[in-house]
């Protein structure tokens, strides 16, 4: 083969600079936008800059307070939910074997692969029909069964890298199933449980569809208020309203990444085994 | 146990074969919660979905129990439902390829430039709502990159600068669509792509393999089905997503999840059944799509998985 030519060396390397531009580039714009309300072309800057914007999206008017304590309550239950019937599943899923655990696997990843439009347009008829549910769960439920399949896989893939000889060795000791569970599954889970959680509240809190759906479009999360904006083109207020979403997000990053570093200097602490550190390390 | 022969008929039963299975299978139940919740809403909902898509209804004068997917038997639906699943494809092959490309770069340099990783992460936070306007803001006319276009003398007026929001081709909304699903698929085969290249690489120097051909043998071959799953993850999802062909394509595309969304919302009640309809074939669309991929698969499996 003839590769020594400098094509080869350079060509990925051009690729992977005009990807990053393409992924970050964007953001300049935004952040501009947000500091003025007049920007004529051709100017690369603005000649006046204004908080305008941003003393809009503060006030009661504005209903960034309103949207940001929606869509965080409903991440939450989302999350509380995924947890419960989530990390069980993946945990029997990694461990057992089964006749047809494939159908049982297709079927928890499913709504992964078939759009789920229409499954949430059912769930909401009958959501209707039962009257009981508060709001907040409904559209929780719809949201579960979004990002179910990316926790379960998250949590599914882990278990299968832990492996199961700890855990036999500490069962061969006398330990019981839920001591196995909480002192050696859930420290070697914490990265991909972290990752999970992670996608969870994002995800939900990106949802716009499905939340119109299942509350009617009376549940005013932060994408059902920013929505309006952006379709009818008032850049300076979507760009604030973009930025205030940002920062929480932003925040829940900066959490995990930090956990994450907590989490695997312990591990490197108390000398754990190469391919758990492995293991752990993958995910981040 | 009380009286005698239940405690013989329980112990003869702990010895058949159907109870030390049963014993075996206790943590399975573990799995019932969250299957029970996928079959009854995801499942459940889409057949009641379609039993509200089936009801007559008399409101509008017709008795046809059909009636709503009649209504989409006409061009302009088959023009939209080639549209939508023309641009769906074409995102989720692009976001494939240059997810493989990037992951494995990556994959390559994974301890040198770890803060590449960071970049590449950042989008998936984002929700297509705010990526679709972001891209905007770049490729309009009158955007930053026209901006920028014109201070370098590249071109002296807007309408000069290539339409690149709604326009003929959809160029737009596959940008910011990939602008989301490359991350995805980054993130996606990325711990696959390390654990790979780690438990093969030695192998691979050994036997006097370079890092391409490692690439090139060992790790796509065992990467396709993952990879391919990812592209079908995107597929289905780029074709029931809403919010970037809402605010980048040409209302006269009539992409099929924002003309659904118009029925559902704006034009009344006894017009929802249309609604679901709609959606219903996308979701068909999705399942033949994915029985077709593992169909392939199956058969590229039996061919030996020979990749080129």
């Amino acid at each position: 083969m003839v590769k020594s030519s400098k094509g080869f060396r350079v060509l990925p390397i051009l690729f992977i600079i005009i990807m990053i531009l393409f992924l970050t580039l964007p953001f300049i714009p935004l952040v501009i936008w947000s500091l003025t309300k007049q920007w004529p072309w051709p100017l690369l800057l603005p000649e006046k800059w204004s908080l305008d914007s941003w003393n809009y999206l503060f006030s009661v008017s504005g209903r960034v307070g309103e949207g940001l304590l929606n869509s965080f309550l409903v991440a939450a239950i989302t999350l509380i939910g995924n947890i419960i019937i989530g990390i069980p599943a993946a945990r029997a899923l990694a461990k057992y074997e089964m006749k047809g655990k494939m159908i049982v696997f297709m079927i928890l990843l499913s709504p992964l692969f078939i759009p789920y439009t229409v499954s949430i347009m059912g769930m909401y008829d009958i959501a209707i029909r039962f009257n009981f549910l508060n709001q907040y769960v409904s559209v929780a439920f719809a949201h579960i069964l979004v990002t179910l399949p990316y926790f379960v896989a998250a949590i599914w893939f882990q278990f299968r890298l832990i492996g199961q000889s700890l855990q036999e060795a500490a069962s061969s000791l006398g330990a019981s199933e839920w001591k196995i569970f909480l002192w050696i599954e859930c420290p070697l889970l914490l990265p991909s449980f972290l990752l999970g959680s992670m996608l969870v509240i994002v995800i939900s809190l990106s949802q716009y569809l499905p939340t119109w759906i299942m509350s009617g479009g009376t549940l005013i999360t932060i994408p059902l208020v920013i929505f309006p904006f952006a379709s009818s083109g008032n850049s300076s207020l979507v760009s604030a309203y973009s930025l205030a979403f940002f920062g929480p997000i932003l925040v829940l990053l900066m959490v995990y990444y930090f956990l994450l570093r907590i989490n695997s200097r312990k591990n490197r602490r108390l000398g754990v085994s190469n391919r758990e550190a492995r293991a752990s390390n993958d995910t981040d | 146990m009380s009286n005698g022969w239940n405690g013989v008929g329980w112990r003869m039963w702990q010895n058949t074969k159907k109870f030390l299975q049963l014993n075996r299978y206790k943590g399975l139940l573990a799995i019932l919660p969250a299957l029970l919740f996928m079959l009854i809403f995801f499942i459940g909902g889409l057949f009641h979905s379609i039993s509200l898509s089936l009801q007559s209804q008399p409101l509008i004068g017709t008795t046809d129990r059909f009636w709503a997917y009649n209504e989409l038997l006409n061009p302009a639906f088959y023009r939209s439902l080639g549209v939508t699943v023309g641009l769906a494809a074409a995102t989720a092959i692009l976001s494939g390829v240059m997810g493989l490309l990037v992951a494995l770069f990556l994959a390559e340099r994974r301890r040198k430039w770890k803060w590449l990783q960071i970049i590449f992460q950042l989008p998936i936070g984002i929700p297509h709502l705010l990526s679709a306007y972001l891209l905007m803001q770049v490729l309009m006319q009158s955007g930053w990159l026209a901006r920028i276009a014109f201070h370098l003398g590249l071109v002296d007026s807007f309408e000069a600068f290539p339409v690149l929001i709604h326009d003929d081709w959809g160029i737009g909304v596959i940008l910011a669509y990939l602008w989301k699903e490359v991350p995805f698929m980054v993130l996606f085969i990325y711990p696959f792509i390390v654990k790979l290249i780690e438990d093969w690489q030695e192998t691979a120097q050994v036997l006097g393999g370079t890092f391409s051909q490692t690439v090139s043998w060992v790790v796509v071959p065992i990467l396709m089905p993952m990879w391919v799953g990812g592209m079908w993850i995107v597929f289905a999802f780029t074709l029931g997503s809403y919010e970037i062909p809402a605010l980048l394509a040409r209302t006269s595309f009539g992409v099929i999840p924002v003309i659904a969304f118009q029925e559902y919302s704006q034009f009344g009640l006894e017009r929802q059944p249309i609604a679901i309809a709609m959606n219903m074939v996308l979701s068909v669309i999705s399942f033949l799509a994915g029985c077709l991929l593992i169909y392939l698969q199956l058969r590229w499996y039996k061919k030996g998985r020979r990749v080129w």
